[in-house]
């Protein structure tokens, strides 16, 4: 899965591209992981290049949500589409993130104290 | 369209069942239509190589884009369930067979572990706060979610579990061009 940074002031905008499942959800796993051993705990996740979650990418972002709480970080979502959105919606996740139209508009939520 | 689908087939290295031959697939063959079916081990690697098939069907019957998602997240959570919880690191295979019937896309996956009724299982609390959140379960609520139609079946010693979309897909049948 191809997955990119891009660092915004104190946020870190990550853009994964394809769908997130059970083959793709390790890689991203991994890849938060590592950002957050590096300290970026104000993290912005673009789905505008995913074409579908399933929920093993639930998980992976049940787990950054728990990790950023920890480190008082903050996370937010960007770019949504209808699959991405329905299946947030179905479990339940749209309550636990905040969820903005676009990656610009999340990174501005992420970076206020 | 079968033309398309073989060479596919040829290029993933998979079996392709037309019309149904006796004994070579367990799904009803004449309400699938022409299938594509494909035999993996139940492991990452397998589901993986099952989702590339589908993933090809699903481009075949040109379903829609929504459709398509639907179709991939319920079969990653039907296909991990087997794997992480069917079979839990024992050997056995899983078959994936991937029909049109009319209008429906059709899902049948067939697999070798324990008997395990993926509809029984309880749903998920999707109300509970972050802290208190669990993910048992959330895959199988998501197939219902996302399939018009779940039925399981336990049968020669295999799980059978069919899954149909109704989508928007052009039925060559119908033989209607505008």
């Amino acid at each position: 899965m191809q997955i990119s940074n891009t660092k915004q002031g104190v946020v870190v905008i990550v853009a994964p591209v394809g769908r997130i499942d059970s083959t793709t959800s390790p890689a991203l796993e991994a890849h938060l992981q590592s950002l957050a051993r590096a300290g970026e705990h104000r993290v912005v996740i673009d789905f505008s290049g995913v074409d579908y979650i399933s929920s093993a990418g639930l998980r992976v972002m049940l787990t950054l949500a728990k990790r950023t709480k920890e480190a008082r970080g903050k996370v937010a979502l960007a770019g949504l589409g209808d699959s991405v959105r329905q299946v947030f919606e179905l479990a339940g996740f749209l309550p636990l993130f905040s969820v903005e139209a676009t990656a610009e508009m999340a990174a501005a939520k992420v970076s206020a104290a | 369209m079968a033309y398309f689908v073989q060479q596919h087939t040829r290029d993933i290295g998979v079996r392709l069942a037309l019309g149904g031959e006796p004994g070579a697939i367990d799904a009803p063959s004449t309400t699938l239509g022409h299938p594509l079916t494909v035999i993996v081990p139940g492991t990452l690697d397998g589901l993986a190589e099952a989702m590339r098939v589908a993933q090809v069907f699903c481009d075949e019957v040109d379903a829609p884009g929504l459709a398509q998602a639907n179709v991939m997240t319920a079969l990653d959570e039907v296909l991990a369930n087997i794997v992480h919880h069917g079979l839990r690191g024992a050997a056995g295979t899983i078959e994936l067979t991937m029909g049109q019937n009319g209008r429906q896309v059709v899902a049948h996956v067939a697999d070798t572990a324990v008997p395990f009724d993926p509809l029984l299982m309880p749903l998920p609390d999707t109300s509970l706060p972050l802290e208190q959140r669990k993910l048992g379960g959330l895959g199988i609520a998501l197939v219902r979610a996302l399939t018009d139609e779940v039925s399981y079946e336990r049968r020669d010693g295999r799980n059978h579990l069919t899954l149909t979309w109704r989508v928007g897909i052009d039925d060559p049948k119908d033989g209607h061009a505008d």
